[in-house]
């Protein structure tokens, strides 16, 4: 790079720092904080409005989930226990451990 | 009533006394945003910012001042703002005007104060450093403005971006260079 080049870099630099340095913030707009506080209020609303729904379905939806969940629970214990004594039942009467192993699911 | 004070009111549910502390400080934010984005986009990355730390207010901690947490995270919106508009199709040298071309052209060899002053003052400087800059990535462009241009010390920039001294200094040093890569291709 020749010096003249290098000297003019150096100048375009130096011209445009002195911009920057230049430059005066701009004043805050006015209804600024109006404005900030309204989608502040917006955000506070759509977050309690979630808690709001979230709790509504819980209470709303709990006594049916619970009935459901103990339904689901007794079926599957129930099935356990009859697969079980029919399996005992079968050893008891001769059958041998191939013919068990072939009913297991 | 402190800063930290007004936070804990406005976690403990009193939204509105957010508003304090908006007003306290939106003249610091808008001072940010307007160094580091175009200025008639300055008062909207503000509004974010504010908006952004009332969802984020539950992480203030008070160990440090309510300002300088507010400046890391309009700090960090300005950087957004560069990030969405990297997708933008660029802006093309010669697309912006014969006045440009021609301030460039009057730059002179010889280092002359006043000159360097007169030159500075002309609207073309602001276009030419604001398209030079678009062609930065939003971390380069930040740590240039802070330690070239606005001249902060490298520790209060090391301290706002959390970065470590010795990655401001490097990442200072470097943005400068493609600065001036692209200050010089702009000459030929």
């Amino acid at each position: 790079m020749d010096d003249r080049r290098l000297a003019r870099l150096d100048n375009l630099e130096q011209a445009l720092v002195l911009h920057a340095r230049r430059r005066r913030p701009p004043a805050v707009p006015a209804g600024f904080t109006d404005g900030v506080m309204r989608a502040v209020r917006q955000k506070a609303e759509s977050v309690g409005g979630f808690w709001t729904m979230f709790g509504f379905a819980a209470r709303r939806f709990a006594p049916v989930g619970a009935l459901a969940a103990t339904a689901v629970c007794g079926y599957a214990q129930l099935s356990e226990r009859l697969f079980s004594q029919t399996l005992l039942f079968l050893s008891l009467h001769g059958a041998g451990a191939y013919s068990l192993v072939r009913l297991m699911p | 009533m402190d800063d930290a004070e007004i936070v804990r009111r406005v976690l403990a549910g009193e939204v509105n006394a957010f508003a304090r502390l908006v007003e306290a400080h939106a003249a610091q934010v808008m001072s940010i945003a307007a160094r580091h984005v175009p200025p008639d986009r300055a008062a909207e990355v503000a509004h974010e910012t504010f908006v952004r730390a009332f969802e984020r207010l539950s992480t203030y901690k008070g160990e440090s001042p309510f300002a300088h947490w507010l400046t890391r995270i309009a700090l960090r919106r300005c950087a957004d703002f560069w990030r969405s508009r990297s997708r933008c199709r660029e802006t093309d040298f010669s697309s912006l005007g014969s006045g440009t071309r021609e301030w460039i052209e009057s730059i002179p060899a010889e280092h002359d104060e006043g000159g360097l002053e007169a030159h500075a003052q002309r609207t073309e400087a602001g276009v030419i450093l604001e398209w030079a800059m678009s062609k930065l990535s939003p971390e380069d462009r930040m740590v240039l403005t802070m330690t070239h241009m606005d001249g902060q010390a490298l520790s209060d920039v090391g301290e706002q971006l959390g970065w470590s001294l010795s990655k401001v200094k490097v990442r200072s040093h470097r943005a400068r260079r493609k600065l001036r890569d692209i200050l010089g291709k702009m000459l030929d």
